[in-house]
């Protein structure tokens, strides 16, 4: 089709044509996507080399005031009157200092080899106790010298602003430019630099409590933390990469024989629950909000208004409920038995077991999908209904040809997001299940364990921490390929302009 | 919406506040961990021990929440962190003593506590020649609950198969909880089958050795797997199979009335003796597996409660004087008679009180004729008896043809030491 | 004519009567599916001959015992004082958490900066890491503060849960985005020609059309901390006294080792009840708001 037919079409049948390529575009689009990989490194390598051709230059012309910037950070601002900036750029160079010297270097300095001292006792005649002189903590050397690297990057990231400014500032000064005054540094934080004023507290706040755990929680992948390293009592160290050779089934010594099985197998079942739960919530849950929307129903909110009240039921509670109710001697299992019918547990029978999370997983999740999908199905345009029904089309096939194309197109990201929730779905297993029914091929692992409710495991009950950070990125790299594969290319992402 | 923003201004203040004014927390001497059911005991534990001396009537003494059970779950977190001294049970001794949360104690203190206490209980504190805990009870282990109307024939050569037959024929059960392998180790050990590990210096082990798929293992697992379609038999676990129904404590206080006999400790006396009746609820040794074979009877791991001092702790000199003040003969004589806990401490154990309470004697009969101490247990044991006995008589997936196959596994299971 | 006209109306009719009659019924159907478990909840809560979990659903004795022991403020386990506890953490994380959120998603939204599209990959990234192994490292990043640990304060668990829940506002920039993408970006620059700076747009021009996504999220932020018992029980510990709903809650079903839910089922269900009706009334009132919000946002995603 070229363009001009596509211009052609009315509206709402562009929407169809556009949602129609983009499924059957995806994969001529995960090619491209791979075959762009190499351009994208010359494109980060340039990226790269920017800063430091920035600081040569700086280096090279720049007068006595910049070259002092070097040494004393914001001095080149501070003389050439820009105060405020040059006294907070020279703050932060002996905040940084302190920081370093009195906190951050005994962390940092035993970061290569995550401590050497083990803690031993003396004994203490006067009060009958041995005395315990503390060694190295691995644990905390981890910890705190990821949060020193973080901040280093932030202080290498800050000098460099230090320096690219100070030579600016030396070259407009030169020709004789407007210098910012304090006032003008307010000014432009409450418009043109309105973002840095808005994210300063949102992005510390991230760094603080997400990045530098989850850098933290990588470096564990590449040690080897587990029971018989524990901190404080003994140490542990850098492993480089014997983990994943653990999951990937090259190292089969010991317990390691029983990794590889487990994790294959609840990688599989992680992916086809993570289908299953998505797919099954998404319409079932579209179709309860068809139905309650049809012309003619009544009580429209009652209807929302008690699946409402699954949502206001905190999960935890209601999950452990609902596993008490299907447990053998549970109210459900008492009514089966009631009306003459086998009983159904879930701990025996891994099937079952695995249908009933993901019927309970209904349960939990179409309350919120039909929320969504409300509001959309009443943007559907009417007029594409109308054309159907004058072409004679049923409430079956509009549903297929119309319906469920629009919803697919723009709820996309929507169901992508799902599906990764859904992988990392730690609630409804953990609590419902708990991962059983129990295998003993396995390592700890049940049946309807996923890979985050077993890596959960193995950290609570194994203290396997090193094995469980291989496991998160593992599934960490699963997730990212699929949503870079779906994610970025679906249009909703693409065009976010055309939307406003 | 100058509200907001003044909302806003005011949140920050009162977060800056706060933030400061928890810089300035206050000095705690000693931080105490107990169930929360024994919180106010403890209080007047911490009373007592003010009013000892004089230089101890200003210390601040904390007392935090941590059920026995969970020690080693809620120590090993932070054990830095954790409490100076601290209440578990004895099967978490090795765990707490690898993750650097058990104090050695010497001198005095070893003395004291050697000398005041069951020689059992001071085993079950020690690793190798070391000691780490102060013993505050003896009666972590299990012997039969029967009532009376029920099964009206019991004695030295009754077997588990004439027990569960007595209650099937009243429509009782009999309820054997060998989905957990704390009580599924008497069943091998009843046979006669072993485990030994060796530890390093360290306290690692280095080799697990164990026959449960021996001649003896054969038995054992034999008599799983006619247990489990035993009629009036039934089954219960500590969680393991998933299903929460058959979890021994829950299972025994809601169906207490349906249960005609049952395996398990002194802590459920209360409640069975409640609703059986006191002059109906006989507690005594457990049954023989094979009828007619005397050496066959089902064993009972022993232990009991501990106090431990923290290693990590700041203050270990008053910690050790304060555990030794919770764990001596005065103090287990107010466990034994507020909570119902019975005694390791030598003398109290002989006491006429002591000897006169059922549950403790129950326990008694059965140590007399089939107790183990529960000590150098492999760690990988738990896990893999725990699954078998679920899998033989909970999920009935293990039968006469493939049990060779299973205990094959469960040795396999057990002797595989993570490297 | 005429005729065939109205006799295929009234066909139509029958056929529309039949049909919704049918959704109805399936409408009855799925309303008790999703209702029985609440109501279970409920029963149980007035439960009175014993405090376990049992096979069946209506008490055999009714009675009010389950809510009285709620209201123990100092006991050994004190639910109103966990309940203010979780109150004030609810209150002030959710004030502080919808401010960040508002002020990042307008931000991704609306200005254009260098480091913006990498912020938000950076964002969809974390989202993707299996978020509980971090919970190690915050606990010690947070005793480094001194708002837990053995000479804390017993009010530093409940503020360090509150830095926790506000530090992590960035992630949720996602639907309120999506909502403020869909208000004509015109508006900004017609206030702009009139003088206007970017932070009066924001606060005087562009939240006040906001309402439905505004309230959304402070419904959000507000309930999350009720159902949190992950991190909350990690960061709260032993202190008992600075426990939240959730943490006690979940202590009477599985603490002790599994003992506990024996002795305190039925107080569990009235304690969940006690914690849910609230929140369950605030959703009755805002749930236009809500399915605005989220319709708002997830359209664009």
């Amino acid at each position: 089709m070229d363009s001009y037919a596509y211009l052609g079409l009315s509206k709402p049948r562009r929407f169809l044509f556009k949602t129609r390529n983009f499924f059957v575009s995806i994969p001529k689009k995960t090619l491209s996507f791979f075959k762009s990989i190499p351009s994208k490194f010359v494109k980060i390598g340039k990226k790269v080399s920017k800063p430091f051709i920035e600081i040569k230059d700086a280096l090279v012309y720049g007068d006595l005031k910049t070259r002092l910037s070097f040494i004393f950070m914001g001095f080149g601002l501070f003389t050439r009157k820009e105060f405020l900036k040059g006294i907070l750029f020279f703050l932060f160079e002996i905040i940084f200092g302190l920081f370093m010297g009195f906190w951050g270097r005994k962390y940092l300095s035993k970061f290569g080899s995550l401590g050497t001292e083990l803690p031993h006792e003396v004994w203490d005649e006067a009060t009958q106790s041995y005395i315990y002189v503390k060694g190295d903590n691995s644990l905390l050397i981890l910890l705190y010298g990821t949060v020193c690297l973080v901040v280093i990057l932030g202080f290498i990231y800050t000098y460099y602003q230090n320096i690219k400014s100070s030579y600016k500032l030396q070259q407009i000064s030169n020709v004789g430019g407007k210098i910012e005054t304090t006032k003008d540094v307010f000014k432009s934080l409450a418009d043109r630099e309105y973002h840095k004023t808005l994210l300063a507290i949102p992005m510390l706040g991230l760094v603080t409590f997400t990045i530098i755990p989850l850098i933290f929680m990588i470096f564990i992948a590449f040690t080897n933390w587990d029971k018989g390293h524990l901190p404080p009592e003994h140490l542990f160290t850098w492993s480089g990469l014997s983990n994943f050779d653990i999951l990937l089934g090259k190292n089969v010594l010991g317990e390691n024989a029983k990794f590889a099985y487990t994790f294959k197998d609840a990688l599989l079942w992680t992916l086809v629950w993570a289908f299953f739960a998505t797919f099954s919530n998404y319409f079932l849950g579209m179709i309860l909000a068809l139905v309650i929307n049809k012309k003619g129903i009544k009580f429209k909110k009652f209807w929302r208004t008690i699946l409402v009240t699954t949502i206001a039921v905190p999960q935890f509670v209601s999950l452990l409920l609902i596993s008490q109710m299907f447990s053998s001697g549970g109210i459900v299992n008492h009514m089966l038995e009631l009306m003459g019918l086998p009983k159904l547990v879930y701990a025996m029978n891994t099937v079952w077991a695995r249908i009933f999370v993901i019927i309970i997983n209904i349960w939990v999740g179409v309350p919120y999908t039909v929320l969504s999908c409300t509001g959309i199905l009443m943007n559907i345009p009417n007029d594409l209904y109308e054309s159907a029904r004058i072409d004679g089309a049923g409430p079956f096939k509009m549903y297929m040809k119309i319906t469920l194309p629009y919803m697919m197109f723009v709820m996309g990201p929507y169901l992508i997001s799902q599906f990764i929730g859904n992988i990392n779905n730690f609630n409804v297993i953990f609590l419902l299940t708990g991962g059983v029914p129990v295998n003993s091929d396995k390592l700890i692992g049940g049946d309807t364990d996923l890979l985050i409710t077993w890596l959960y495991k193995l950290t609570v009950n194994e203290n396997n921490y090193k094995m469980a950070s291989a496991i998160g990125i593992v599934v960490f790299i699963i997730v990212a390929v699929i949503s870079m594969i779906f994610y970025s290319k679906s249009n909703a992402v693409k065009n976010e302009e055309d939307f406003q | 919406m100058k509200k907001v923003k003044m909302l806003g201004v005011l949140a920050a203040g009162v977060l800056t506040v706060a933030g400061l004014a928890s810089c300035g927390g206050e000095k705690v001497d000693l931080t105490v961990w107990c169930p929360v059911e024994h919180t106010e005991i403890y209080k007047k534990f911490v009373e007592d021990f003010k009013a000892t001396d004089a230089k101890y009537k200003d210390l601040n003494i904390k007392i935090g929440a941590c059920g026995e059970g969970d020690a080693y779950g809620t120590l090993s977190k932070d054990v830095e962190g954790g409490a100076d001294v601290y209440s578990f049970a004895n099967d978490q001794l090795y765990n707490l003593i690898k993750v650097g949360g058990l104090a050695e104690l010497g001198g005095d203190y070893k003395t004291f506590v050697e000398t005041t206490n069951l020689e059992g209980m001071v085993n079950a504190a020690k690793k190798g020649d070391k000691l780490y805990a102060f013993p505050i009870t003896a009666d972590n282990g299990y012997f039969l609950y029967y009532n009376s109307d029920v099964v009206t024939k019991y004695d030295e050569t009754t077997s588990f198969e004439e027990v569960a037959a007595q209650c099937a024929a009243k429509g009782k059960k009999f309820v054997v909880p060998v989905g957990d392998s704390w009580y599924g180790y008497g069943i091998f050990s009843g046979y006669g089958a072993k485990y030994e590990v060796t530890y390093d210096d360290k306290g690692k082990e280095t080799e697990i050795k164990c026959d449960y798929n021996g001649e003896k293992g054969l038995k054992a697992g034999n008599f799983f797997v006619n247990l489990a379609n035993l009629e009036g038999f039934q089954y219960a676990d500590g969680g393991s199979s998933g299903d929460k129904s058959v979890v021994l404590n829950d299972y025994i206080t809601a169906k207490t009335s349906e249960i005609g006999a049952v395996v398990v400790g002194t802590w459920k006396y209360a409640e069975i003796s409640t609703a059986w009746g006191a002059d109906k609820t006989n507690c005594t040794y457990l049954p023989l597996m094979t009828k007619g074979d005397a050496t066959s009877r089902m064993r009972s791991f022993i232990g009991g409660k501990m106090v431990g001092v923290n290693k990590q702790s700041k203050n270990t000199a008053l910690a050790l004087q304060f555990a030794k003040f919770i764990s001596d003969e005065a103090a287990q004589k107010v466990r034994f008679e507020k909570l119902n806990m019975g005694p390791s401490n030598i003398n109290l154990s002989n006491s006429a009180d002591v000897k006169a309470n059922k549950a403790i004697a129950g326990l008694a009969a059965q140590v007399a004729k089939a107790g183990d101490p529960q000590i150098n247990v492999p760690s990988t044991f738990w896990t893999a008896v725990q699954n078998f006995g679920a899998a033989a008589c909970y999920k009935k997936e293990i039968t006469a043809a493939n049990l060779q196959t299973k205990l094959d596994q469960l040795v396999t299971d057990i002797t595989t030491i993570a490297k | 004519m005429n005729n065939l006209n109205t006799r295929k109306t009234s066909s139509m009719k029958a056929r529309r009567i039949i049909s919704n009659t049918f959704i109805y019924i399936i409408l009855v159907i799925i309303s008790i599916i999703w209702i029985f478990p609440f109501v279970y909840l409920l029963l149980q809560s007035f439960r009175g001959e014993s405090t376990h979990v049992v096979g069946y659903m209506i008490p055999q004795k009714w009675t009010l015992d389950n809510y009285k022991a709620l209201f123990d403020f100092s006991g050994q386990y004190p639910f109103m004082r966990w309940y203010l506890t979780t109150l004030v953490i609810a209150l002030v994380s959710c004030i502080f958490q919808t401010i960040f959120v508002l002020m990042t998603s307008y931000c991704l939204s609306r200005m254009r900066f260098k480091a913006r599209k990498g912020i938000m990959k950076l964002i969809l990234i974390i989202g993707m890491f299996p978020g509980f192994l971090s919970m190690i490292a915050i606990y010690f990043v947070i005793k480094q503060l001194g708002l837990i640990g053995n000479d804390a304060p017993n009010f530093g668990g409940p503020l360090a849960l509150i830095l926790v829940y506000i530090a992590g506002s960035a992630t949720q920039y996602y639907i309120v985005k999506g909502f403020f993408d869909t208000i004509p970006k015109s508006l900004d620059e017609a206030a702009m020609i009139d003088g206007a700076n970017r932070n009066t747009i924001f606060w005087k021009i562009i939240l006040p059309l906001s309402k439905p996504i505004v309230i959304y999220t402070i419904l959000i932020t507000f309930v999350a901390p009720w159902g949190d018992f992950m991190l909350s029980s990690y960061i709260l510990g032993t202190k008992q006294s600075s426990w939240t709903v959730a943490v006690g809650l979940q202590n009477w079903l599985t603490g002790n080792n599994g003992q506990n839910i024996s002795k305190f089922f039925t107080r569990f269900c009235s304690g969940a009840v006690f914690t849910s009706i609230p929140i369950m009334v605030l959703f009755f009132l805002l749930q236009r708001y809500y399915v605005e919000g989220i319709t708002g946002g997830s359209v664009k995603g």
